[in-house]
């Protein structure tokens, strides 16, 4: 079962350059249910990447407030349970595709990391490319190898930050696809932020963010 | 950021882009990522090489030029070449051919007489030409104020010692014999500019003209003859003259064998082995920081590609580029190598030496700029040939490289050191030696980071945890730690070397400023004498230093043998000990001798012990366990030889022929007398007559001029060894930073990534202290066990000294820097992982 998510009257504020602040979120809200799949959406600069950021714990919150549950219990820290896809894929260039995708599972010191890691290369169809270096794989093969990376450790909530921005659409929507049947397989909540609308109409719900506000 | 600085016609058509504009914007470009700090490394290390390159080019000439002067001069020539027979034909041509300047010395062992007594004098006597460099200082008064002179007494005159003339009860005016022949005291002897060669002895010396000794049928003990040479004469003409002339002492600064050579050769290499270091660690941070420093720059080109710069344009770009890199890490080091330099001079010349002066020699400089540019260069052309190479598409996706590239960033590093090696090298066995203990230290490495790592790895894959993550991450990202160790590796090697040989040659050169040697050398003083020198040292504010004990002997039978019926060829040690010698005691061995042959502990109650100087004990053909019978006033004392020694340089000048292993004097009944130094103030000197005027017959030597000026040289050694390990410190800090700042920048995306897994703090802690406790006990271990082969050997060829092995202070020095440079990279990366995911990832390029 996945994370339930509840946002309530989140804001961040950013200073520019020139010394003026931007007020980038004003006061969101947003629930989040175990096993559901949102999506985030916005012109660039919007400040959707950044609620991402927030809601994923890879960004401190300035005001409000971000609960996490998890069978009922309430969780502080979702880094250990939560699975990362982010545009740039973000692979390590002197691994190979095997070694990128076992690398959570090593960290917690799990035995059988590499078997694993090729299961999850096997759902995104890269078992073939398993042992290729990344530098020498295509963008959507990239990405692809990013998806099983953030599938490996069975994560609970998986955020995805434009994971097909750097794609053509045909390859975007079968990466898409693959990261879709991976999270319901096994009932991983899943919150994507993206700019193709088409995509963002294959989840559960669409949220849009506009002006700092967030509306469904 | 680009959008500031794009200059109008970028937006032109693509063709009509030109260079100038696509050079100009780079450079604005690169200036800005100046600004932001982006080119730290490469830019400080390239100011640092130049600013020390010029520096001593500016510099070091005129030091070096000041000091080979300052210590020839010592010599009182350029050779000295001495024999005690007549000369031969072909040496007298010899000299002919091969002096600009020459002057003849004969040193007779003879009598003088006068006022009634008599005295045995070593009289040295010499030509018009005398002395060829430097000056005679002689005394007219009864105060010993030093007189300069350029030339030797004239004919029918003489100069004697102070205590010579005190000896024989005359004063400057009065009249000596010299058998038929009188000569006037026209002068108290004080210094000879040759003297230093000779060594200070107790013997009474005088200094006459050739032209007085005329007519008179005595033979000299000694012949001399000083020569300033032809620029063509070589080294090898001189040990050809040395090897056909067997007996024959020769003393030249060519044949490096000058009083205090070794000291300035020694500070030669060690500032050769250290330019040679500072240049290495000069290429490894360029080496090191060569990425971070070319990333950026090809970020740019390959924006300006995809916006209408053409490839044809890149060298053009790239030059432009390197040549403002150049200017912006030379200009400001070429203006304070100029300020400092001309600081320095002001310095010298205020507190050491009024005539020193630099040596504007801008090829020199010019030299040191060629030198930084060819190292640059060739340190980062694999990069500039990537970036000539590779498609826009490469570059922003920041591609790995092709095989020629490979191959080209492996050779350009062996061509830098090549480059390195040839301009550098003036010592070929000194360098061969680093560059063998180097070569070695990289082999181990290597083999040890792959072993250590692929055990490690193999050992702990079943256990899981931070440190079974870390060891595998680091096997799986060898070729990116890999330049890292490497280079810690090689700079830890470099500066343990530097740090061992630096505290040694300083300690050998403290040893020779001759602290514990006084300004005045008292050579023979009975007790009250030396109880009035101290005191008079006290009162005016000067300091007695250790006075030795002394009996004058006589040795009469060798084996029960008379002296002069013993079966040995004639010899120096022979005729002198015909006369009186100082028979010292001791229960200890003194510590400036080196006993060659027996033991100091050897007891043998009937007969006591004596140890003997090696030359004596071989010119007279002794034997371990001879009995040496000596005439002490009206005692005679057997001794039975049971060690022999000769002189340990570097601590007490006070040294015996013969030293006698006991606590108690040899016969308390007999007068003791002392050997000794006092240290005076300069008032002290300027009332050294009243002294003289007290106690008549106290021998002693004014050596203020010469001990100053050799701790004038010797203090400016140490200076100049302390100036190259300040830039060898900055070199090394600046090293240690690059090599800190490209594991971080190279570790921000693993770093963002692990965060994102979820990675806690006591997990981060301990993997980054796995991670830097590798990434610092390889490299510095490989670096211990290379110091340890090799430094008896460079210590050996480099410096002519043995290495005595302080394994304690090594390996404390090689704990410091792991710790330090441990402690560095932990600290800074530990701020790392405090860092938001979203920045790590967003600023890893």
């Amino acid at each position: 079962m996945g994370i339930k998510l509840d946002v309530s009257r989140l804001d961040h504020t950013v200073q520019l350059v020139n010394g003026n602040q931007l007020h980038l979120l004003k006061a969101i809200s947003m629930a989040v249910e175990p096993g559901e799949q949102i999506a985030i959406v916005g012109a660039s600069g919007s400040g959707k990447s950044t609620l991402l950021s927030l809601l994923a714990g890879l960004e401190n919150k300035q005001h409000g407030r971000i609960d996490y549950q998890h069978d009922n219990q309430q969780l502080n820290e979702i880094n250990h349970v939560s699975g990362f896809v982010f545009q740039h894929f973000h692979l390590l260039p002197e691994l190979n595709a095997l070694q990128n995708v076992a690398l959570p599972l090593l960290l917690r010191g799990e035995k059988s990391a590499e078997e694993r890691a090729l299961e999850k290369l096997r759902i995104v169809k890269m078992e073939d490319q398993a042992l290729q270096p990344v530098t020498k794989l295509s963008g959507g093969e990239q990405q692809r190898v990013a998806i099983a990376r953030a599938l490996c450790s069975e994560p609970k909530i998986i955020f995805a930050d434009e994971p097909t921005g750097n794609l053509d659409q045909s390859t975007a929507e079968q990466v898409f696809e693959h990261m879709q049947i991976g999270a319901k397989q096994s009932g991983t909540t899943m919150v994507v932020v993206t700019h193709d609308l088409n995509l963002a109409a294959k989840l559960d719900k669409i949220y849009h963010l506009e002006n700092g506000e967030l509306r469904l | 950021m680009m959008d500031d600085y794009i200059p109008k016609d970028v937006h032109k058509p693509r063709s009509t882009l030109s260079s100038t504009s696509a050079s100009w914007l780079l450079t604005k470009i690169f200036f800005v990522q100046v600004r932001k700090g982006k080119h730290l490394i490469p830019l400080l290390s390239l100011a640092l090489l130049f600013l020390y390159l010029s520096l001593t080019s500016v510099l070091g000439q005129g030091v070096d030029k000041y000091l080979n002067h300052n210590l020839q001069t010592m010599l009182g020539a350029d050779t000295q070449l001495s024999v005690s027979r007549d000369w031969h034909h072909d040496e007298i041509d010899w000299v002919k051919t091969n002096a600009v300047e020459h002057s003849y010395i004969e040193s007779y062992d003879i009598t003088l007489s006068g006022n009634g007594t008599y005295s045995h004098t070593k009289l040295k006597a010499v030509g018009q030409t005398y002395p060829l460099n430097g000056h005679i200082t002689i005394s007219t008064d009864q105060q010993l104020t030093p007189t300069l002179m350029s030339t030797g007494p004239k004919k029918g005159e003489v100069w004697l010692e102070p205590h010579l003339a005190r000896a024989l009860k005359v004063e400057v005016g009065d009249k000596v014999n010299l058998g038929t022949t009188t000569l006037l005291v026209s002068g108290l002897l004080l210094n000879e500019p040759d003297r230093i060669i000779q060594g200070y002895s107790s013997d009474r010396r005088a200094l006459v003209s050739e032209q007085s000794l005329q007519g008179l049928n005595i033979q000299p003990s000694e012949r001399q003859v000083l020569i300033n040479h032809t620029s063509t004469l070589s080294p090898a003409i001189l040990q050809q003259l040395q090897t056909s002339s067997a007996d024959m002492r020769v003393v030249s600064k060519l044949l490096n064998n000058y009083p205090m050579a070794h000291a300035w050769q020694r500070v030669q290499n060690f500032m050769g082995l250290i330019s040679f270091v500072i240049v290495l660690l000069t290429c490894l941070c360029l080496w090191l920081s060569q990425r971070s420093h070319v990333e950026p720059i090809q970020s740019v080109l390959a924006v300006m590609l995809a916006n209408g710069v053409t490839h044809k344009q890149i060298p053009v770009l790239v030059l432009t580029l390197i040549a403002c890199i150049l200017l912006i890490s030379f200009l400001p080091a070429m203006a304070l190598a100029l300020i400092l330099a001309v600081v320095i001079e002001q310095l010298v010349q205020q507190n050491m030496f009024e005539t020193f002066e630099l040596m504007w020699d801008m090829t020199g400089v010019g030299q040191a700029l060629l030198m930084s540019v060819v190292l640059y260069g060739l340190l980062t052309i694999p990069s500039w040939v990537k970036l000539l190479k590779s498609t826009v598409r490469d570059l922003l996706e920041k591609r790995e490289s092709d095989a020629v590239t490979f191959i080209v960033s492996g050779l350009c590093p062996l061509l830098s050191l090549l480059v390195v090696v040839l301009i550098n090298t003036d010592n070929w066995v000194l360098t061969g030696l680093l560059l063998a203990g180097l070569g070695v230290c990289l082999i181990m490495l290597l083999a040890l980071t792959w072993g250590l790592l692929g055990l490690a790895n193999r050992f702990f894959a079943n256990k899981g945890g931070v440190v079974a993550f870390v060891l595998l991450l680091m096997k799986q990202r060898l070729n990116v730690k890999m330049v890292q160790i490497l280079a810690l590796g090689l700079s830890a090697t470099l500066l343990l070397l530097c740090l061992r040989i630096g505290q040694d040659v300083n300690s050998a050169l403290e040893r020779a400023l001759f602290e514990d040697q006084g300004n005045v050398f008292v050579t023979q003083a009975d007790l009250a004498q030396k109880q009035a020198m101290e005191a008079f040292a006290v009162k005016h504010g000067g300091e007695a230093k250790k006075f030795k004990a002394f009996q004058s002997a006589r040795v009469t039978h060798i084996n029960d043998v008379v002296l002069s019926e013993i079966d040995a060829p004639p010899s120096d040690s022979r005729t002198r000990l015909e006369r009186n010698i100082n028979l010292h005691w001791q229960q200890d061995q003194p510590d400036n001798i080196k006993v060659v042959e027996g033991s100091w502990q050897y007891e043998r109650q009937d007969i006591p012990a004596i140890s003997m100087e090696q030359e004596v004990f071989e010119e007279l053909n002794l034997s371990m366990g001879d009995i040496i019978t000596m005439q002490i006033g009206n005692h005679s004392q057997k001794f039975n030889i049971a060690t022999v020694h000769h002189y340990r340089s570097g601590k007490d000048s006070i040294t015996f022929w013969f030293v006698v292993h006991q606590v108690d004097v040899p016969v308390p009944s007999e007068q003791t007398l002392y050997m000794g130094s006092v240290d005076l103030s300069q008032e002290g000197l300027e009332h050294l007559g009243e002294i003289w005027q007290a106690h008549p017959s106290i021998r002693m030597l004014r050596v203020e001029e010469l001990l100053s000026r050799v701790r004038g040289t010797i203090e400016t050694f140490m200076y100049l060894m302390l100036a190259y390990g300040f830039f060898i410190s900055l070199m090394s800090n600046l090293l240690v930073i690059a090599s800190i700042q490209t594991h971080l920048q190279r570790d921000k995306l693993k770093n963002g990534l692990l965060l994102s897994f979820g990675l806690s703090e006591r997990q981060g802690r301990n993997m980054l202290i796995v991670e830097w406790a590798i990434l610092t006990i390889v490299p510095v271990a490989c670096a211990l066990a290379s110091v340890y082969l090799f430094i008896g050997q460079i210590y050996q060829e480099g410096f002519g000294f043995t290495y005595r092995p302080n394994n304690l202070m090594l390996f404390l020095e090689a704990l410091t820097i792991v710790l330090v440079i441990a402690f560095g990279g932990i600290c800074l990366s530990r701020k790392q992982l405090k860092q938001s995911v979203t920045n790590l990832l967003e600023q890893r390029g």
